[in-house]
């Protein structure tokens, strides 16, 4: 068990290194410094000077990979690639183009990210798999043939109509809650509602469909059926049977994301002007600020791997062949 | 007139050449047809792949690009002009030269905005406008309006019955075997329903702004059927880009195992371990840097945002090929434990002989399956990237770019809300219908199911 | 560890009209209206075995789940009545109901790996069934699934009683299955081919302890199953079932001695014995109907070959023979007056001589070997920790030679996961022997280049044990047949190979017209005669045949059989013949090796081997095989379940298992012993006879 996940662990370097390399040549070897100089200070009037102070200013003024200039260690350190890229293997993830320092920023844009987003993904989790368990309950009468319906319908309607109708409706008919903002402590949990609101009805489309799916599939095995020649009531043959081996699929799709939530939701936030990463990320992309871009980009694998490896976590707990073998 | 094709034009081009081939070497053979034929006799499916035809006309009739010949000649050449149009402008040249001044509602007369007018008498009055074109023909708009559009509508709505009865007679008299089969009748009545209703907007179009007017005084309902074009590309052009890489590199990691396998699973692992949108943004924002810094590569404008929508189906394609990319891998990796691959070992047939003749046709149907479930996820993409700032180019007209242009009005009171209504209803009809189509297509091919109907 | 082998004494010898359930005209049918059940009635006494007989597909599975009222979805009973005890069940409230099942009616199914919950305890699902039915809770009911496990044989129940079904073998998940019946005391158990999926000395273990349990319970048991022995081992009661209908009722002895029904007396021919090894099996043509698709008249009419037109046309009414036996054929309406007696002249065995006469074993002269295994292994590696390190072997193949001579039958008898198939596959060099050698007339084929392989796999060819995953279904019979030539560049010219398709058509039995169609149009039986046409297409010498009729019924299994043994007169090939069915080899193999955890434990001539085993493992297998003639036979009953290949036992890998185990035995692995020219043994109980 415990040599599996160290080995996981392991598995998870070169990928990181991969990432690396990746963003690395994307923002690096595909445009060059200058390039990104030139269309930052407007491509007409730009003079080899300027273009030149703003490498300084950023640090892109060094050589790619190898610096001959420098001496000893420091024609490796001294390079774009060692100060841009594989500082951030440590999460130095430097400044960005307003002069911020991105760790910083990462660190208190995080807490309003999961604000939103880790109640959107539990009580999601929830409204699915009863939406999903109830349309498997009366699998094949007129409810179920309905919710199937209704969940092709919904998942066919784009998700911007979800945030731009739920924000119109609710805040500006109604005037329930505040359109956008957030703010501390208890106040947030009338900025935080609506979008998590509008979080959840957004997927219940495509969740709900899915986690049918898998329930159906198993209630169309062999130990169901025992189940049911045991003389249990299809209720308990649901919960106890069912739900607990269904879990073992549904964890695939669903612990990944649990870290990703730091991340934060892209629409959400930039439509709720919630200062969390989703609109940082936004920001950046809109102002064209690639050093953060870039360390989103990373940030971003980091979790999805850790992920990965709670993923392979969790199965220990709930599926127990792979946890004793 | 000079014809142009674009890169996505030429990718359409080939998307249905394979297209056709594929139903030619498909009608041949019966085993292949017969999944289809499961799709032909669901009703839902058949309907929803009727609507479908209908955007994809349009999508193709806005894929035929031309340039119009100037008058005047320089040096005896002759010049075209920079604006390079489609057969689909030309046939809807009404809807596209009436521009009005700024927003207007749908099927009304009158502009949004208020303006100063001089009255005959030198008054000066505000007050909202005549429309140039929208209900130009009406004396009083506030007396005859409702009469005109309902006449027109019924008109309309009555001619398109008619010749939609023609057609259906006509098919009839053709083939009469058509007459019994059950999901005709319902293709039938959606044909009745959608020609009752192509008939009365287009009637209604020749007088007014149909669904209203944009900032700029243009027909909503061009747009939103400018839009089609954009959504069909990102949503088949992306798929044909990733197709070849995901089949063959799925496929290879699956039967070769050893180290191609570990290759492969490494470089979707990364591909896949960063967020999709953020890799899309990043490298949108690096594509738009090259093309900016590049912008005399491109003789047009719309050379431009071609461009930059192939790149963007490219960027989609490489993000999004990891997931069928493993599906086949696991795929492949059932199918060589197959008792008729060792056979063919024991042939000593030759590796490749074996992935092409044995394993590819084996997981086509996973491939067709995932291929039309992609779809609408794509044209669904396209609105969120264009938002978000790294979709097409603002000066392509798409779905993502009107919701984005449209969304910044929702404060204006009253609301300007026809623009994004349409652009999320059209949106809703082609996702939904290609939902629909998609859910045919799996329960028709899907050997599993196909298992249990085979049982009974 | 031996014992007499007989069903239960018969309990109901009063013949008291008291009976435990009663089913009649029962029709079951699916939602688009075949009717996979039709009009099916029968009656079980109390303490009684009643058996359901039929092939695949013949509707047994689903009379059983229609009493259950466990249909699966899209399928519901249409008529009919079934009454347990006084209880109708089909009026029966759903809740109601619920406590029937479970209760005084339990159902144990097929698969045991499947049809146990994965993720719950075996203790927590016996549980379940006890707080239901019993209403024991907490203390009370683990102290009852202990006893039950006892009960059913589980060695060190209380420790069973806290593991998952992944770490119990098949057998043990099928008695964990019988124990969760036996919890609510069932009157009546349902047994839906309770034995298929295990191996033959396991199948020996549970068809025991259901008898036992029935002798000191007294509950009645519905048997569902395929299997002839069987039923013959288990059986008061029969009813022989064929495409959704009862075709044949009576008792075992009755059934036994005179079957009535034209398909039953087939059946019973086409089972491989040795009282006709030079003979072929009666084969029934054709397969059962498909349930959309089933024949107007008698529903085996198309098959029969004593059908007339009345057969065709009119379905036949049920026809008592005698007492205790009834019959659903015209043969017996037409001849009541008459008598029937004569009619059953042809039930005896045999009845079917194809005009093909072929010779018995010939006596072994010298044969040239084509074939020569010297030594071969296969391990695969075990691979552990954070650096897969590379921590011991699987040795699948631990040290095999064999020979086969040009035109003879060698066949390979072991349990699953002996190693038996990975040999055959090894052999084609499919799988990369680890040492060994392989010389195929004369040509050592392991460390061949690829290039120089394939110029030897013409020779040497395989057929598969599932016909439906052993053709690609994108490819027509054609392409098949084709692919294998043009790999292997035999026939030259296009015409040629035409023309060797369809002489190869010819040769298995298939029209020619066939070649354009699609493996999906075809039955299990034909597909495997096109799976043998692929084979013979690159004129092989030898054919290794892994388990070929083991998915098929036993109708079916015959002519495959038959085909198999003209091939190879007519060719003279020879076969490597992989199974695990010792019938089968007695009729089609001359030389029989035996072999257990990847080695060969025993080996000679079938008459020797099958009839003289000396290795005890040889003895027990030979035993555990549920046979119609066997009545009263001493049976060796196993103890225990195949080890795994990873660990086998030190010393003898059998001593765990084997009753005459010595201290030699736990110490040193035996050494081959000669018991005459062709006869060799593997075991320390001959030790003394090495002349």
């Amino acid at each position: 068990m415990i040599s599996y996940l160290v080995r996981r662990i392991f598995y998870a370097i070169p990928i990181l290194i991969g990432v690396n390399l990746l963003t690395f040549a994307l923002f690096f070897v595909v445009n060059t410094p200058d390039d990104m100089a030139r269309i930052q200070l407007g491509i007409k009037r730009v003079t080899p000077e300027a273009i030149e102070k703003w490498k300084q200013q950023r640090g892109y003024d060094k050589p790619l990979l190898l610096n001959s200039a420098a001496s000893g260690a420091g024609k490796i350190t001294d390079t774009i690639f060692w100060q841009k890229s594989a500082s951030m293997f440590v999460f130095d993830f430097g400044y960005s183009d307003d002069g911020r320092n991105i760790s910083r920023e990462i660190q208190t844009r995080m807490m309003p990210s999961l604000a939103i987003a880790l109640p959107t993904f539990l009580v999601g989790l929830v409204v699915y798999v009863s939406f999903a368990l109830l349309m498997t309950l009366f699998r094949g009468t007129a409810l179920d043939i309905t919710g199937v319906a209704l969940c092709v319908l919904l998942m066919s309607v784009s998700g911007l109509f979800y945030i731009i109708g739920g924000q119109f409706m609710v805040s500006k008919l109604w005037h329930l809650v505040p359109i956008s903002g957030y703010a501390g402590g208890l106040d947030s949990i009338k900025f935080v509602v609506l979008p998590i609101a509008i979080g959840v009805a957004g997927s219940i489309g495509s969740s709900g469909r899915w986690y049918r799916t898998i329930f159906l599939e198993e209630v169309g095995k062999d130990y169901v059926r025992t189940a049911r020649a045991k003389g249990l009531s299809e209720l308990r043959v649901l919960f106890r049977h069912v739900l607990k081996n269904a879990m073992i699929p549904i964890l695939t799709g669903v612990v990944v994301v649990i870290p990703l939530l730091f991340m934060g939701s892209l629409l959400t936030e930039s439509f709720f002007g919630i200062p969390g990463l989703g609109s940082y990320t936004i920001d950046a992309i809109n102002s064209q600020d690639f050093s953060v871009v870039r360390a989103m980009v990373f940030l971003g694998s980091v979790l999805y791997i850790a992920g990965l490896i709670l993923t392979d976590i969790s199965y220990t707990i709930v599926d127990p062949r792979v946890r004793l073998q | 007139m000079m014809p142009v094709i674009l890169w996505t034009d030429a990718l359409i081009f080939l998307l249905i050449a394979v297209g056709a081939a594929a139903a030619w070497y498909v009608r041949r053979r019966e085993h292949l047809l017969l999944p289809w034929q499961r799709v032909a006799k669901s009703s839902v499916g058949m309907v929803s792949l009727l609507v479908l035809s209908l955007f994809l006309l349009v999508g193709l009739l806005d894929t035929l690009h031309y340039r119009v010949a100037l008058p005047e000649k320089s040096n005896g050449q002759t010049v075209y002009s920079p604006e390079v149009l489609s057969a689909f402008d030309t046939l809807v040249s009404g809807l596209r030269g009436r521009i009005e001044k700024t927003y207007s509602a749908p099927l009304t007369a009158y502009l949004y905005a208020k303006e100063s007018m001089e009255r005959p008498d030198g008054k000066i009055l505000r007050d909202y406008p005549r429309l140039k074109y929208g209900g130009a023909h009406l004396a009083d708009p506030e007396r005859e309006l409702a009469g005109d559009v309902v006449k027109r509508a019924l008109l309309g709505a009555a001619v398109g019955l008619l010749a939609a009865l023609l057609l259906a007679d006509g098919i009839t008299r053709l083939y009469p075997a058509a007459r019994k089969s059950r999901p005709l009748g319902a293709v039938f009545i959606a044909i009745l329903i959608i020609a009752a209703l192509i008939g009365a907007i287009a009637n209604l179009a020749s007088a007014y702004h149909v669904l209203g007017t944009d900032k700029v005084g243009q027909d909503v309902l061009y747009l939103s059927m400018k839009s089609i074009r954009t959504g069909l590309v990102i949503g088949t052009v992306t798929t044909l880009v990733m197709l070849p890489f995901a089949l063959l590199l799925g496929v290879a990691a699956g039967y070769l195992r050893g180290w191609v396998d570990d290759v492969i699973q490494y470089v979707y692992t990364v591909l896949s371990s960063i967020p999709s949108v953020l890799l899309i943004a990043a490298a949108v924002l690096m594509m738009q840097v090259v093309i900016e810094m590049h912008a005399d590569w491109f003789e047009t404008s719309a050379a431009r945002a071609d461009v930059r929508l192939l790149c963007l189906c490219v960027i989609l394609g490489v993000t999004s090929w990891t997931g069928l990319c493993r599906l086949l891998r696991g795929e492949a990796l059932k199918l060589r434990e197959m008792e008729y691959i060792q056979a063919a070992q024991a042939f000593g047939v030759s590796t490749f002989r074996i992935l092409t003749r044995h394993i590819v046709p084996n997981v086509m149907h996973i491939v067709l399956i995932s291929v039309v479930m992609d779809f609408s996820a794509l044209v669904l993409a396209e609105a969120v990237l264009s938002y978000v700032g790294v979709g097409v180019d603002p000066s392509t007209i798409s779905f993502g770019t009107m919701i984005n242009a449209a969304r910044l009005e929702m404060g204006r009171d009253p609301m300007v809300w026809w623009a994004l209504a349409s652009a999320f209803g059209f949106m809703l009809v082609l996702v939904l219908a290609a939902n629909l189509f998609a859910d045919a297509v799996r329960d028709a091919f899907d050997p599993r199911l196909n298992r249990m109907e085979s049982a009974t | 560890m031996t014992q007499i082998l007989s069903p239960n004494p018969s309990p109901a010898c009063g013949r008291g009209e008291q009976f435990l359930l009663k089913v009649d005209n029962l029709a079951t049918r699916l939602n688009n209206g075949a009717r996979i059940v039709d009009d099916v009635s029968f009656s079980i006494h109390a303490g009684e075995t009643f058996a359901l007989l039929g092939e695949s597909g013949c509707g047994k599975s689903m009379t059983a789940l229609s009493l259950m009222r466990l249909l699966p979805d899209g399928i519901h009973v249409e008529s009919g009545a079934v009454q347990l005890a006084d209880v109708d069940l089909l009026s029966l409230p759903e809740r109601a109901m619920r406590e029937v099942r479970g209760g005084r009616m339990a159902m144990i199914f097929q698969e045991p790996g499947l049809s146990l919950n994965p993720v719950m305890t075996v203790g927590d699902q016996i549980a379940e069934a006890l707080e239901l039915h019993q209403g024991l809770r907490g203390a009370a009911a683990q102290a009852r699934c202990i006893e039950l496990l006892q009960q059913v044989g589980i060695p060190d129940a209380p420790r069973r009683l806290h593991e998952y079904p992944f770490q119990l073998s098949g057998g043990m998940k099928q008695r964990v299955m019988i124990a969760m019946a036996l919890a609510g005391q069932p009157k009546l158990l349902v047994a839906d081919e309770p034995t298929t999926a295990l191996d033959v000395t396991i199948q020996a273990q549970v068809l025991q302890l259901l008898r036992d349990t029935q002798h000191q319970s007294g509950m009645s048991l519905l048997l569902i199953t395929h299997d002839l022995g069987v039923v013959s081992e288990m059986a008061h009661q029969v009813a022989v079932m064929y495409a959704g209908h009862i075709v044949e009722q009576a008792t075992r002895e009755q059934l036994f001695s005179r079957p009535a029904h034209p398909y039953t007396q087939k059946l019973f021919a086409a089972l491989p014995d040795t009282a006709r090894i030079g003979q072929p099996l009666a084969a029934i043509p054709g397969s059962v109907p498909p349930l959309h698709d089933i024949p107007k008249g008698c529903r085996f009419a198309p098959r029969c070959d004593r059908a007339w037109e009345l057969c065709h046309e009119q379905a036949p009414a049920w026809t008592m023979v005698r007492e205790g036996q009834g019959v659903r054929c015209h043969l017996y309406a037409a001849a009541d007056a008459a008598g029937s007696e004569k009619l059953e002249v042809t039930s005896d065995r045999g009845s079917e001589t194809l005009p093909i006469l072929m010779s018995a074993a010939s006596p072994i002269t010298h044969h040239h070997s084509l074939l020569q295994v010297e030594n071969l292994q296969v391990h695969f590696p075990i691979r552990k920790g954070i650096l897969q390190r590379v921590v011991g072997q699987v040795k699948a193949v631990d040290g095999v030679s064999l020979q086969i001579p040009q035109g003879r039958t060698l066949a390979l008898v072991g349990e699953s996961g002996c190693g038996k198939t990975t040999l055959g596959k090894a052999l084609l060099q499919l799988i990369p022997p680890t040492a060994g050698s392989v010389q195929f007339a004369g040509r050592e084929l392991i460390g061949l280049e690829a290039g120089e392989l394939r110029t030897q796999r013409a020779a040497m060819q395989m057929v598969f044990q599932d016909p439906y995953a052993s053709l690609n279904p994108k490819m027509r019979v054609a392409e098949i047949l084709q692919e294998g030539m043009e790999a292997l560049s035999v026939a030259g010219s296009s015409e040629e190979r035409q023309r060797r398709i369809a002489g190869l058509l010819d040769q298995v039995g298939l029209a020619r017209g066939t070649i354009w169609r699609y493996p999906h149009e075809f039955s299990g039986g034909q597909r495997q005669r096109i799976a043998i046409a692929r084979a013979l297409a690159v004129s092989p010498k030898l054919l290794i045949c892994d388990e070929p009729t083991s998915a098929l019924d036993v109708s079916v299994q015959a002519q495959i059989l038959n085909l198999l043994k003209s091939l190879q007169q007519e060719l003279n090939l020879s076969y490597l013949f992989i199974t695990h069915n010792l019938a089968v080899v007695e009729y089609l193999a001359h030389e029989v090796c035996v072999m257990y955890l990847g080695r060969i434990v025993e080996r000679g001539t079938v008459e020797e081997v099958l009839h003289a085993p000396r290795h005890p493992y040889t003895q027990a297998l030979l035993s555990a095989v549920p046979r119609i003639d066997k009545r009263g036979v001493e049976v060796i009953r196993l103890a225990g379940d195949l080890p795994s290949p990873v660990n086998p036992p030190q010393g003898c890998h059998f001593h765990p298992r084997c009753a005459h185990a010595m201290a030699v035995c736990r110490a040193a692995y035996p050494d081959a012993t000669c018991i005459s020219a062709t006869h060799s043994v593997h075991c320390h109980l001959y030790d003394d006879d090495l002349g």
